[in-house]
Protein backbone atom coordinates (compact mmCIF):
# COMPACT_ATOMS: atom_id res chain seq x y z
CA UNK A 1 0.00 0.00 0.00
CA UNK A 2 2.81 2.30 0.98
CA UNK A 3 4.52 1.96 -2.38
CA UNK A 4 1.23 2.75 -4.13
CA UNK A 5 0.75 6.03 -2.23
CA UNK A 6 4.40 6.90 -2.85
CA UNK A 7 3.87 6.23 -6.53
CA UNK A 8 0.76 8.45 -6.62
CA UNK A 9 2.59 11.31 -4.87
CA UNK A 10 5.56 10.96 -7.17
CA UNK A 11 3.36 10.99 -10.26
CA UNK A 12 0.61 13.26 -8.99
CA UNK A 13 -0.10 14.88 -12.36
CA UNK A 14 -0.41 11.60 -14.19
CA UNK A 15 -2.44 9.94 -11.47
CA UNK A 16 -4.77 12.96 -11.13
CA UNK A 17 -5.36 12.89 -14.86
CA UNK A 18 -5.89 9.14 -14.79
CA UNK A 19 -8.40 9.33 -11.93
CA UNK A 20 -10.41 12.21 -13.39
CA UNK A 21 -10.50 10.72 -16.88
CA UNK A 22 -11.53 7.36 -15.43
CA UNK A 23 -14.30 8.99 -13.41
CA UNK A 24 -15.50 10.92 -16.45
CA UNK A 25 -15.62 7.78 -18.58
CA UNK A 26 -17.44 5.95 -15.78
CA UNK A 27 -20.02 8.75 -15.61
CA UNK A 28 -20.41 8.79 -19.39
CA UNK A 29 -21.03 5.06 -19.48
CA UNK A 30 -23.48 5.03 -16.60
CA UNK A 31 -27.15 4.37 -17.36
CA UNK A 32 -29.58 7.29 -17.56
CA UNK A 33 -31.06 6.31 -14.21
CA UNK A 34 -27.63 6.21 -12.57
CA UNK A 35 -26.68 9.52 -14.16
CA UNK A 36 -29.85 11.11 -12.76
CA UNK A 37 -29.08 9.78 -9.29
CA UNK A 38 -25.48 11.03 -9.43
CA UNK A 39 -26.58 14.45 -10.71
CA UNK A 40 -29.13 14.73 -7.93
CA UNK A 41 -26.58 13.72 -5.31
CA UNK A 42 -23.98 16.17 -6.64
CA UNK A 43 -26.44 19.04 -6.86
CA UNK A 44 -27.49 18.57 -3.26
CA UNK A 45 -24.01 18.16 -1.85
CA UNK A 46 -20.88 19.49 -3.61
CA UNK A 47 -22.63 21.86 -5.95
CA UNK A 48 -25.37 23.09 -3.64
CA UNK A 49 -23.90 26.62 -3.14
CA UNK A 50 -23.32 26.94 -6.89
CA UNK A 51 -26.88 25.79 -7.54
CA UNK A 52 -28.12 28.47 -5.17
CA UNK A 53 -26.14 31.16 -7.00
CA UNK A 54 -27.34 29.85 -10.36
CA UNK A 55 -30.99 29.85 -9.35
CA UNK A 56 -30.60 33.46 -8.18
CA UNK A 57 -29.00 34.39 -11.51
CA UNK A 58 -31.80 32.66 -13.39
CA UNK A 59 -34.35 34.53 -11.29
CA UNK A 60 -32.64 37.82 -12.11
CA UNK A 61 -32.66 36.91 -15.80
CA UNK A 62 -36.35 36.00 -15.53
CA UNK A 63 -37.02 39.38 -13.93
CA UNK A 64 -35.36 41.11 -16.90
CA UNK A 65 -37.36 39.00 -19.37
CA UNK A 66 -40.55 39.66 -17.46
CA UNK A 67 -39.76 43.37 -17.46
CA UNK A 68 -39.34 43.34 -21.24
CA UNK A 69 -42.58 41.43 -21.66
CA UNK A 70 -44.44 43.84 -19.40
CA UNK A 71 -43.00 46.86 -21.25
CA UNK A 72 -44.33 45.42 -24.51
CA UNK A 73 -47.73 44.81 -22.91
CA UNK A 74 -47.82 48.35 -21.51
CA UNK A 75 -47.02 49.79 -24.94
CA UNK A 76 -49.81 47.72 -26.47
CA UNK A 77 -52.24 48.86 -23.78
CA UNK A 78 -51.27 52.53 -24.27
CA UNK A 79 -52.02 52.19 -27.99
CA UNK A 80 -55.31 50.44 -27.31
CA UNK A 81 -56.22 53.08 -24.73
CA UNK A 82 -55.55 55.88 -27.24
CA UNK A 83 -57.65 54.10 -29.87
CA UNK A 84 -60.55 53.58 -27.47
CA UNK A 85 -60.38 57.19 -26.28
CA UNK A 86 -60.60 58.37 -29.87
CA UNK A 87 -63.54 56.06 -30.47
CA UNK A 88 -65.33 57.39 -27.40
CA UNK A 89 -64.62 60.97 -28.47
CA UNK A 90 -66.04 60.31 -31.93
CA UNK A 91 -69.11 58.62 -30.46
CA UNK A 92 -69.62 61.57 -28.11
CA UNK A 93 -69.34 63.96 -31.04
CA UNK A 94 -71.77 61.87 -33.09
CA UNK A 95 -74.20 61.82 -30.17
CA UNK A 96 -73.92 65.59 -29.66
CA UNK A 97 -74.39 66.13 -33.40
CA UNK A 98 -77.51 64.00 -33.36
CA UNK A 99 -78.85 66.07 -30.49
CA UNK A 100 -77.81 69.26 -32.26
CA UNK A 101 -79.64 68.29 -35.45
CA UNK A 102 -82.79 67.63 -33.41
CA UNK A 103 -82.45 71.03 -31.72
CA UNK A 104 -81.61 72.96 -34.86
CA UNK A 105 -84.31 71.64 -37.19
CA UNK A 106 -81.94 72.03 -40.15
CA UNK A 107 -80.70 69.22 -42.27
CA UNK A 108 -77.08 68.40 -41.41
CA UNK A 109 -74.43 66.85 -43.63
CA UNK A 110 -72.00 65.08 -41.32
CA UNK A 111 -68.37 65.01 -42.42
CA UNK A 112 -64.84 64.31 -41.30
CA UNK A 113 -62.00 66.81 -41.48
CA UNK A 114 -59.53 65.31 -43.95
CA UNK A 115 -57.03 68.13 -44.35
CA UNK A 116 -55.86 71.48 -43.17
CA UNK A 117 -53.09 73.97 -43.72
CA UNK A 118 -49.79 72.88 -42.23
CA UNK A 119 -49.31 76.08 -40.21
CA UNK A 120 -50.32 76.08 -36.53
CA UNK A 121 -52.73 79.00 -37.11
CA UNK A 122 -54.47 77.44 -40.08
CA UNK A 123 -57.44 79.34 -41.48
CA UNK A 124 -59.15 76.67 -43.52
CA UNK A 125 -59.89 72.96 -43.47
CA UNK A 126 -60.89 70.34 -46.04
CA UNK A 127 -63.88 68.12 -45.34
CA UNK A 128 -64.84 64.84 -47.02
CA UNK A 129 -68.22 65.90 -48.42
CA UNK A 130 -68.89 67.82 -51.63
CA UNK A 131 -71.37 68.39 -54.42
CA UNK A 132 -72.34 64.71 -54.46
CA UNK A 133 -73.51 65.05 -50.87
CA UNK A 134 -75.47 68.24 -51.51
CA UNK A 135 -72.89 70.72 -50.28
CA UNK A 136 -73.03 74.18 -51.88
CA UNK A 137 -71.03 77.36 -51.65
CA UNK A 138 -71.39 79.49 -48.50
CA UNK A 139 -73.14 76.82 -46.48
CA UNK A 140 -72.41 77.26 -42.78
CA UNK A 141 -70.29 74.65 -41.06
CA UNK A 142 -70.75 73.89 -37.39
CA UNK A 143 -69.36 71.47 -34.85
CA UNK A 144 -71.21 70.15 -31.79
CA UNK A 145 -69.67 73.06 -29.87
CA UNK A 146 -70.43 75.97 -32.16
CA UNK A 147 -69.77 77.75 -35.44
CA UNK A 148 -66.74 76.57 -37.42
CA UNK A 149 -66.91 78.61 -40.64
CA UNK A 150 -68.41 78.48 -44.12
CA UNK A 151 -67.86 76.51 -47.31
CA UNK A 152 -65.82 78.51 -49.83
CA UNK A 153 -64.99 75.87 -52.44
CA UNK A 154 -66.92 72.78 -53.43
CA UNK A 155 -65.60 69.81 -55.35
CA UNK A 156 -67.42 66.57 -56.06
CA UNK A 157 -66.31 64.72 -52.94
CA UNK A 158 -64.66 67.38 -50.80
CA UNK A 159 -65.03 70.99 -49.80
CA UNK A 160 -62.88 73.78 -48.46
CA UNK A 161 -64.12 75.47 -45.31
CA UNK A 162 -62.90 78.90 -44.18
CA UNK A 163 -62.79 79.07 -40.41
CA UNK A 164 -64.24 81.99 -38.46
CA UNK A 165 -60.73 82.97 -37.48
CA UNK A 166 -59.90 83.62 -41.14
CA UNK A 167 -59.53 87.43 -41.63
CA UNK A 168 -61.73 87.15 -44.76
CA UNK A 169 -64.65 85.73 -42.82
CA UNK A 170 -67.04 88.09 -41.07
CA UNK A 171 -69.72 86.75 -38.78
CA UNK A 172 -72.55 88.83 -37.45
CA UNK A 173 -72.88 88.08 -33.73
CA UNK A 174 -75.50 88.83 -31.16
CA UNK A 175 -75.02 89.56 -27.44
CA UNK A 176 -78.30 88.45 -25.92
CA UNK A 177 -77.99 90.22 -22.55
CA UNK A 178 -77.61 93.67 -24.15
CA UNK A 179 -79.23 92.83 -27.50
CA UNK A 180 -76.13 94.25 -29.20
CA UNK A 181 -75.12 93.11 -32.67
CA UNK A 182 -71.62 93.37 -34.09
CA UNK A 183 -69.31 91.91 -36.71
CA UNK A 184 -66.81 89.33 -35.54
CA UNK A 185 -63.44 89.87 -37.16
CA UNK A 186 -60.04 88.24 -36.94
CA UNK A 187 -56.67 89.87 -37.27
CA UNK A 188 -55.17 86.72 -38.71
CA UNK A 189 -53.50 85.82 -35.46
CA UNK A 190 -55.27 84.01 -32.68
CA UNK A 191 -57.18 87.17 -31.79
CA UNK A 192 -60.88 87.20 -32.68
CA UNK A 193 -62.83 90.27 -31.61
CA UNK A 194 -65.95 92.28 -32.10
CA UNK A 195 -66.44 96.02 -31.63
CA UNK A 196 -69.55 96.98 -29.66
CA UNK A 197 -70.76 100.35 -28.45
CA UNK A 198 -69.45 100.93 -24.94
CA UNK A 199 -72.86 101.55 -23.42
CA UNK A 200 -73.67 97.88 -23.97
CA UNK A 201 -72.97 96.02 -20.81
CA UNK A 202 -70.77 93.16 -22.03
CA UNK A 203 -68.99 91.10 -19.37
CA UNK A 204 -66.28 88.48 -19.52
CA UNK A 205 -67.89 85.05 -19.73
CA UNK A 206 -70.93 86.15 -21.76
CA UNK A 207 -71.80 84.01 -24.76
CA UNK A 208 -72.09 85.37 -28.27
CA UNK A 209 -74.45 83.80 -30.81
CA UNK A 210 -74.92 84.27 -34.52
CA UNK A 211 -77.40 87.06 -35.16
CA UNK A 212 -78.90 85.66 -38.33
CA UNK A 213 -77.93 88.80 -40.22
CA UNK A 214 -75.39 88.64 -42.99
CA UNK A 215 -77.17 85.90 -44.85
CA UNK A 216 -74.89 82.95 -44.19
CA UNK A 217 -75.41 81.74 -40.61
CA UNK A 218 -78.85 81.22 -39.12
CA UNK A 219 -79.58 83.00 -35.82
CA UNK A 220 -78.82 81.42 -32.47
CA UNK A 221 -75.71 79.33 -33.17
CA UNK A 222 -73.15 79.61 -30.35
CA UNK A 223 -69.95 81.31 -31.52
CA UNK A 224 -67.78 81.90 -28.49
CA UNK A 225 -67.37 83.39 -25.08
CA UNK A 226 -66.17 86.88 -24.16
CA UNK A 227 -62.63 86.52 -22.83
CA UNK A 228 -61.64 90.18 -22.41
CA UNK A 229 -63.06 93.65 -22.91
CA UNK A 230 -60.96 96.77 -23.50
CA UNK A 231 -61.32 100.27 -24.86
CA UNK A 232 -61.26 100.23 -28.61
CA UNK A 233 -59.46 102.50 -31.06
CA UNK A 234 -62.68 104.40 -31.60
CA UNK A 235 -63.88 106.46 -28.64
CA UNK A 236 -67.40 105.09 -28.34
CA UNK A 237 -66.57 101.44 -28.94
CA UNK A 238 -65.22 98.64 -26.80
CA UNK A 239 -63.03 95.92 -28.22
CA UNK A 240 -64.56 92.59 -27.12
CA UNK A 241 -62.19 89.62 -27.37
CA UNK A 242 -63.90 86.35 -28.14
CA UNK A 243 -62.71 82.84 -27.45
CA UNK A 244 -64.44 80.49 -29.93
CA UNK A 245 -66.18 77.45 -28.49
CA UNK A 246 -64.60 75.33 -31.18
CA UNK A 247 -61.05 74.15 -30.58
CA UNK A 248 -59.87 74.29 -34.20
CA UNK A 249 -56.74 72.26 -33.42
CA UNK A 250 -58.84 69.27 -32.33
CA UNK A 251 -61.46 69.51 -35.02
CA UNK A 252 -62.18 66.13 -36.62
CA UNK A 253 -65.92 65.91 -37.06
CA UNK A 254 -68.07 68.77 -38.44
CA UNK A 255 -71.52 69.26 -39.94
CA UNK A 256 -72.52 71.30 -42.92
CA UNK A 257 -75.87 73.03 -42.46
CA UNK A 258 -77.91 72.42 -45.58
CA UNK A 259 -78.95 76.04 -45.80
CA UNK A 260 -78.46 78.23 -48.82
CA UNK A 261 -77.20 81.73 -48.22
CA UNK A 262 -80.13 84.10 -48.25
CA UNK A 263 -78.47 86.56 -50.60
CA UNK A 264 -78.54 83.92 -53.35
CA UNK A 265 -82.29 84.46 -53.78
CA UNK A 266 -81.85 88.27 -53.53
CA UNK A 267 -79.12 88.08 -56.19
CA UNK A 268 -81.46 86.08 -58.44
CA UNK A 269 -84.23 88.65 -57.97
CA UNK A 270 -81.85 91.55 -58.68
CA UNK A 271 -80.57 89.74 -61.78
CA UNK A 272 -84.15 89.20 -63.02
CA UNK A 273 -84.97 92.87 -62.41
CA UNK A 274 -81.87 94.01 -64.31
CA UNK A 275 -82.75 91.71 -67.21
CA UNK A 276 -86.34 93.06 -67.28
CA UNK A 277 -85.06 96.64 -67.19
CA UNK A 278 -82.60 96.10 -70.03
CA UNK A 279 -85.22 94.43 -72.18
CA UNK B 1 -7.88 29.66 1.08
CA UNK B 2 -8.49 33.13 -0.35
CA UNK B 3 -7.02 32.02 -3.68
CA UNK B 4 -9.39 29.04 -3.83
CA UNK B 5 -12.33 31.30 -3.00
CA UNK B 6 -11.23 33.79 -5.64
CA UNK B 7 -11.15 31.07 -8.32
CA UNK B 8 -14.50 29.66 -7.24
CA UNK B 9 -15.95 33.13 -7.70
CA UNK B 10 -14.32 33.42 -11.13
CA UNK B 11 -15.79 30.12 -12.24
CA UNK B 12 -19.21 31.02 -10.83
CA UNK B 13 -19.12 34.33 -12.72
CA UNK B 14 -18.12 32.50 -15.91
CA UNK B 15 -20.96 30.01 -15.43
CA UNK B 16 -23.42 32.86 -14.89
CA UNK B 17 -22.10 34.51 -18.07
CA UNK B 18 -22.42 31.24 -19.96
CA UNK B 19 -26.07 31.04 -18.94
CA UNK B 20 -27.02 34.67 -19.48
CA UNK B 21 -24.74 36.74 -21.71
CA UNK B 22 -23.25 34.20 -24.10
CA UNK B 23 -26.48 33.05 -25.83
CA UNK B 24 -27.28 36.68 -26.60
CA UNK B 25 -23.92 37.32 -28.30
CA UNK B 26 -24.03 34.11 -30.34
CA UNK B 27 -23.22 34.29 -34.05
CA UNK B 28 -25.82 32.50 -36.21
CA UNK B 29 -27.34 31.20 -32.96
CA UNK B 30 -24.77 28.37 -32.82
CA UNK B 31 -21.35 29.94 -32.41
CA UNK B 32 -20.86 31.37 -28.98
CA UNK B 33 -17.84 31.49 -26.69
CA UNK B 34 -17.31 28.84 -24.01
CA UNK B 35 -17.09 31.16 -21.02
CA UNK B 36 -16.02 28.34 -18.67
CA UNK B 37 -12.86 27.73 -20.69
CA UNK B 38 -11.59 31.24 -19.96
CA UNK B 39 -11.07 30.94 -16.18
CA UNK B 40 -9.89 27.35 -16.67
CA UNK B 41 -7.28 28.55 -19.15
CA UNK B 42 -6.09 31.37 -16.87
CA UNK B 43 -6.01 29.07 -13.82
CA UNK B 44 -4.01 26.39 -15.64
CA UNK B 45 -1.51 28.99 -16.89
CA UNK B 46 -1.17 30.54 -13.43
CA UNK B 47 -1.16 27.42 -11.23
CA UNK B 48 -0.09 24.55 -13.46
CA UNK B 49 -1.34 21.18 -14.62
CA UNK B 50 -2.56 19.74 -11.31
CA UNK B 51 -4.87 22.69 -10.62
CA UNK B 52 -5.99 22.67 -14.27
CA UNK B 53 -6.94 18.96 -14.17
CA UNK B 54 -9.02 19.15 -10.99
CA UNK B 55 -10.59 22.51 -11.74
CA UNK B 56 -11.44 21.26 -15.25
CA UNK B 57 -12.97 18.09 -13.87
CA UNK B 58 -15.15 19.79 -11.26
CA UNK B 59 -16.19 22.66 -13.52
CA UNK B 60 -17.00 20.30 -16.36
CA UNK B 61 -18.95 18.05 -14.01
CA UNK B 62 -20.92 21.06 -12.77
CA UNK B 63 -21.71 22.07 -16.37
CA UNK B 64 -22.84 18.48 -17.06
CA UNK B 65 -25.01 18.39 -13.96
CA UNK B 66 -26.63 21.71 -14.82
CA UNK B 67 -27.16 20.70 -18.44
CA UNK B 68 -28.78 17.49 -17.33
CA UNK B 69 -27.54 15.19 -20.11
CA UNK B 70 -24.30 13.44 -21.13
CA UNK B 71 -22.96 13.41 -17.56
CA UNK B 72 -19.16 13.22 -17.73
CA UNK B 73 -18.70 14.61 -21.26
CA UNK B 74 -17.83 18.17 -20.27
CA UNK B 75 -15.89 16.82 -17.27
CA UNK B 76 -13.71 14.71 -19.58
CA UNK B 77 -13.23 17.51 -22.12
CA UNK B 78 -12.38 20.15 -19.57
CA UNK B 79 -10.09 17.83 -17.58
CA UNK B 80 -8.03 17.15 -20.69
CA UNK B 81 -8.04 20.85 -21.63
CA UNK B 82 -6.86 21.73 -18.10
CA UNK B 83 -4.10 19.14 -18.39
CA UNK B 84 -3.10 20.42 -21.85
CA UNK B 85 -3.00 24.11 -20.91
CA UNK B 86 -1.18 23.21 -17.69
CA UNK B 87 1.75 22.07 -19.84
CA UNK B 88 2.32 25.75 -20.67
CA UNK B 89 2.02 27.07 -17.12
CA UNK B 90 4.08 30.06 -16.08
CA UNK B 91 6.22 27.84 -13.85
CA UNK B 92 7.55 25.92 -16.83
CA UNK B 93 6.98 28.00 -19.90
CA UNK B 94 6.78 31.77 -19.89
CA UNK B 95 4.47 32.27 -22.86
CA UNK B 96 3.88 35.73 -24.30
CA UNK B 97 0.40 37.08 -24.99
CA UNK B 98 0.33 35.90 -28.63
CA UNK B 99 1.40 32.37 -27.70
CA UNK B 100 -1.21 32.35 -24.92
CA UNK B 101 -3.93 33.24 -27.41
CA UNK B 102 -2.74 30.48 -29.74
CA UNK B 103 -2.82 28.00 -26.82
CA UNK B 104 -6.34 29.22 -26.00
CA UNK B 105 -7.49 28.60 -29.58
CA UNK B 106 -5.93 25.12 -29.67
CA UNK B 107 -7.40 24.32 -26.23
CA UNK B 108 -10.84 25.43 -27.34
CA UNK B 109 -10.69 23.29 -30.51
CA UNK B 110 -9.45 20.35 -28.41
CA UNK B 111 -12.34 20.84 -26.00
CA UNK B 112 -14.90 20.85 -28.80
CA UNK B 113 -13.42 17.74 -30.40
CA UNK B 114 -13.35 15.75 -27.15
CA UNK B 115 -16.80 16.91 -26.10
CA UNK B 116 -18.27 16.21 -29.53
CA UNK B 117 -16.66 12.78 -29.61
CA UNK B 118 -17.93 11.97 -26.09
CA UNK B 119 -21.54 12.74 -26.92
CA UNK B 120 -21.31 11.14 -30.35
CA UNK B 121 -21.66 14.30 -32.43
CA UNK B 122 -20.25 14.59 -35.91
CA UNK B 123 -17.09 16.71 -36.03
CA UNK B 124 -17.69 20.17 -37.53
CA UNK B 125 -14.20 21.60 -37.65
CA UNK B 126 -15.16 24.96 -39.20
CA UNK B 127 -17.72 25.65 -36.49
CA UNK B 128 -15.22 24.49 -33.84
CA UNK B 129 -12.55 26.84 -35.17
CA UNK B 130 -15.00 29.75 -35.28
CA UNK B 131 -16.06 29.08 -31.68
CA UNK B 132 -12.41 28.74 -30.64
CA UNK B 133 -11.53 32.11 -32.16
CA UNK B 134 -14.56 33.71 -30.55
CA UNK B 135 -13.63 32.29 -27.13
CA UNK B 136 -10.02 33.38 -27.64
CA UNK B 137 -11.16 36.87 -28.54
CA UNK B 138 -13.18 37.20 -25.33
CA UNK B 139 -10.31 35.70 -23.33
CA UNK B 140 -7.85 38.12 -24.94
CA UNK B 141 -10.02 41.07 -23.93
CA UNK B 142 -10.23 39.78 -20.37
CA UNK B 143 -6.50 39.06 -20.23
CA UNK B 144 -5.76 42.53 -21.53
CA UNK B 145 -8.00 44.09 -18.87
CA UNK B 146 -6.41 41.94 -16.13
CA UNK B 147 -2.90 42.82 -17.40
CA UNK B 148 -3.80 46.52 -17.41
CA UNK B 149 -5.22 46.31 -13.87
CA UNK B 150 -2.03 44.51 -12.70
CA UNK B 151 0.15 47.25 -14.14
CA UNK B 152 -1.87 49.94 -12.40
CA UNK B 153 -1.69 48.02 -9.13
CA UNK B 154 2.11 47.78 -9.34
CA UNK B 155 2.43 51.52 -9.99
Amino acid sequence: MHWFISYLVAHKHGSSLFVTVLLSIFLLNATTEQQKKISHALLHSVYFPVLKVMSTTTNVRDVFNENELLSEKVNGLIQENARLRKEIELRDEEFTTKKLSEDLSYELIPSFVVGREPSPLFNSIVIDVGKENGVELNMPVISPFGVVGKVTQVLNKSSLVQLIRNPDVFVSVHHRQSDAVGILTSSGSDKISVSLRNHHNVAVGDTLFTSGMGGVYPAGLPVGVVSKTENGDMLLYNDIHVKPFVDFGKLRYVNVLKLNARWTSIHKEVDTLIKEMTQ
Amino acid sequence: MMTVLKWILFFAAALAMQMTVMPSIALNDTIYPEALLIPLFILSIEHGRMAGIWAGFFTGLLADVLRGDYLGAQALAMTLVGAFVGLFSKKKFNAGPVVQIVIMIVASILHDIIYGYSIGHKLNLIENIQRAFYTALIAAVLLFISHFLHLNKRR
